[in-house]
């Protein structure tokens, strides 16, 4: 329309202009935190880290940047910003927390990830696995994938991706529960919230270069394609307690054995007759699309058990505790999981369990001596590390205790999902299977992680009131960021790598003959990140080290090839961090070592020393 | 007449948005990413046939995405999200099974390993492109 009464074309109505802005600084503090925080973590001091991990060097204009981000994702959320700017907080909030170790310190950090990088760096050299060398050459296929990868990449071995492994992997995770929150909160808020909440609660730090960071990638997939796809529907699981037989298998007609629905323990718990009838439903697909996502379900549980021991038998239980839940609607999947797994097993891993059956069969059932090795036996180490235990069990038993309540919650709107509960809860049984070194606490904790955040959001929403809603998120949020801080990063202090301890091994490597033997106190060394198969590497008995030197020199003396001490403060810091050795333990067996007359000093550099047989 | 066994229910994430105005879209709009994906194949393979400096972030991303990707497109899922992520663990979950394949049969060969790679996402991107899918 033309006329001097008309608008020009282009012209912004009032209304329009103020929602751009308002979505401009709903979206605005989450580059600014991310630069922020970024900053502040460049100008901490690695050297700095003391028992209490990564926090000792943490700048309050860090803080000060989580506490920015984390309001500005609270107004976002529940000012209904766009998903696309929800997302970008969840990147910056990931990259913050989960990279932290990695902007701050000079070299990648964790030893484990350097033994990664060499087992990857010797198959790439030479084409083979090792089982006799390490167990975990029976499950190679992570360290097969990433020995192809640097090899066409042009990259010398896999050491620049350690630093980006964390945030890439939690990026990953995140996406995916995502989508397993939008199964229980389809409106967008909840499943957000879960997303955000799940960053800081995943602090095992299993994310690193690892099989156990792809495997868990796997598992997550695997989980949400069957409650997406494959879950059973009401009308299904009504039409199997009218008939006494599933729709597609094959079973004697009649009526099944029905247990009674416990109203009496309904009526205790305050929940209604029927806590599950808001339960999701499968979602509609074709033919073709359930039969290609089940083959993609068998090919990734495949390939996870072939690369890594543990999560595909974590997968299992829950698959078998699904379909008797009947919240699955493939009744023969645990089968053939099983079949796959045992097919393996049998075939390709008869190195591992020909040589540890003992070592498999005696802790199986045996929760109790489980319990030790995992809780017991670990608490040990000096003030910072115990703090930094008891903040691991406060968190965790925060997370979980949110968990039943926003379980209860659920079931109280009549939206309680079976399904999500046999998920937190079936990774327990694990523990009746094996201690796995005293880490299956963990990795119970991890499996169990992502349906119990799902669960914990429900203890928050929905709310009746928006403000208080938003006020218990950042309230929640900033707890739990203080808590993984302390969680994840309190064994920084022998985490890290110091590029001292690199360097005499580096060394090593360049002055020490092949077939050597290299002795350390400690399994704290950056050493098998290259050469892994050429030298043979001896951290002393149990990682406590030695109480005499002359337990040194006999194990020096056994190769006629020579032999070398290494002695670096990142073992004198495990030992007494984490070991409980006594303050100055590490440095008291330099001294006697020194003085003893049967060493001789080659290497001293940066508080790293290296001995050979006088 | 039987009840439904299964209760349908719209997928509560939007699926690929249809065209706004009627008629086909024009070609390269329909066929924009999986020609996208099937042409990166074979320039992973140049890159890294001829050690090309700076390959790394382009070769890693592809070995980890495309393979998968190509294959979860090819089974129809309607979910977006779930074909990416589906496609990104597929894609970790074939590279592990074709090297892990070639170290216990003695063939090991980087190059080849990501020839395999390529070929599977080149079959399975090829039918999309055919048939004009977005």
């Amino acid at each position: 329309m033309s006329g001097p009464g008309a608008m020009p074309a282009r012209a912004l109505r009032p209304a329009t202009a103020w929602r751009r802005v308002a979505e401009v600084a709903t979206a605005a503090p989450a580059p600014v935190a991310l630069l922020a925080g970024h900053a502040a973590l460049r100008g901490a001091e690695e050297d700095a880290i003391g028992s209490l991990g990564l926090v000792d060097v943490l700048p309050m204009r860090f803080w000060a940047a989580i506490l920015l981000l984390t309001v500005g994702f609270a107004a976002a959320l529940f000012l209904a910003a766009r998903p696309v700017v929800l997302a970008g907080y969840v990147v910056a909030f990931t990259v913050l927390l989960h990279g932290a170790a990695s902007i701050v310190e000079s070299m990648p950090r964790f030893v484990p990830a350097w033994l990664h990088v060499g087992f990857a760096d010797y198959i790439a050299r030479t084409g083979q696995v090792a089982p006799d060398l390490d167990a975990r050459f029976s499950w190679p296929g992570f360290f097969t994938l990433s020995a192809m990868l640097t090899r066409v990449a042009g990259l010398p071995d896999a050491m620049p991706l350690l630093d980006w492994m964390p945030v890439a992997a939690n990026l990953c995770y995140a996406a995916v529960v995502y989508r397993l929150a939008r199964l229980s909160f389809p409106d967008s808020p909840g499943a957000w919230l879960v997303v955000w909440l799940f960053v800081p609660a995943n602090w095992v730090g299993q994310d690193y270069f690892s099989p156990q960071a792809v495997n868990f990638l796997f598992y997550l997939l695997i989980f949400v394609a069957l409650l997406v796809w494959f879950r059973t529907s009401r009308l299904d699981r009504l039409r199997h307690r009218q008939h006494g037989r599933p729709r597609h298998g094959a079973g004697p007609p009649g009526r099944t054995l029905r247990l009674p629905r416990p109203m009496w323990i309904l009526r205790l718990a305050g929940l209604p007759r029927a806590p599950l009838r808001g339960e999701p439903e499968p979602v509609a697909a074709g033919g073709r699309t359930l039969a290609g996502v089940m083959v993609v379900v068998l090919l990734l549980f495949t390939a996870s058990t072939m690369s890594h021991q543990l999560t595909p038998v974590a997968m299992v239980a829950p698959v078998v505790t699904l379909v008797l839940a009947r919240r699955c609607a493939v009744r023969a999947l645990p089968a053939l999981l099983v079949v796959i797994l045992a097919g393996y097993l049998s075939y390709l891993a008869q190195a591992y369990w020909s040589g540890h059956l003992d070592e498999l069969l005696t802790s199986f059932g045996r929760l109790g001596q489980t319990v030790d090795s995992g809780i017991a036996d670990r608490v040990r180490g000096d003030p910072g590390h115990l703090f930094a235990l008891r903040v691991r069990q406060w968190l965790t038993l925060g997370v979980w205790g949110l968990a039943a309540f926003g379980a209860w919650r659920s079931m109280r709107r009549g939206r309680g999902d079976l399904a999500v509960f046999v998920l937190a809860l079936a990774p327990f049984l694990l523990l009746f299977a094996q201690s796995y070194g005293g880490e299956v606490f963990l990795r119970v904790y991890l499996f169990a992680l992502p349906f119990a955040v799902v669960l914990a959001v429900a203890a928050l929403l929905p709310a009746r009131h928006t403000a208080v809603a938003a006020v218990l998120t950042v309230v929640v949020s900033l707890a739990m960021t203080g808590a993984f801080f302390v969680a994840r990063y309190g064994n920084e202090s022998f985490e890290r790598v110091r590029p001292g301890d690199v360097a005499a091994v580096e060394w090593l490597y360049a002055n020490a003959a092949p077939g050597s033997t290299f002795v350390a106190l400690t399994f704290n060394v950056t050493w098998r990140a290259r050469h892994v198969d050429e030298y043979r590497y001896t951290p002393l008995t149990d990682d406590r080290g030695p109480d005499e030197v002359t337990d040194i020199e006999a194990t020096m003396r056994t190769n006629p090839r020579g032999a070398y001490l290494i002695l670096t403060p990142g073992q004198y810091v495990m030992a007494e961090s984490f070991f409980g050795r006594p303050s100055g333990w590490g440095e008291a067996i330099e001294r006697q070592v020194a003085t003893s007359g049967l060493f001789r000093l080659v290497y001293a550099r940066e508080g790293a020393k290296i001995f050979v047989l006088a | 007449m039987s009840v439904p066994a299964r209760i349908l229910r719209p997928d509560p994430l939007p699926a690929r948005p249809g065209p706004v105005t009627g008629g086909r879209p024009p070609w390269w709009r329909r066929s924009g990413a999986p020609l996208l994906l099937l042409l990166s194949g074979p320039t992973v393979l140049l890159l890294a046939a001829l050690d090309a400096p700076a390959r790394a972030v382009p070769v890693i991303l592809y070995v980890l995405a495309v393979p998968g990707i190509a294959v979860v497109r090819l089974i129809g899922v309607a979910d977006r999200l779930m074909e990416t992520m589906l496609g990104v663990g597929l894609s970790l979950a074939l590279g592990m099974l074709v090297t892990q394949i070639m170290v216990y049969t003695g063939v090991w060969s980087p190059m080849a390993a990501l020839a395999i790679l390529v070929a599977i996402a080149t079959a399975c991107l090829a039918p999309a492109l055919r048939r004009g899918a977005p």
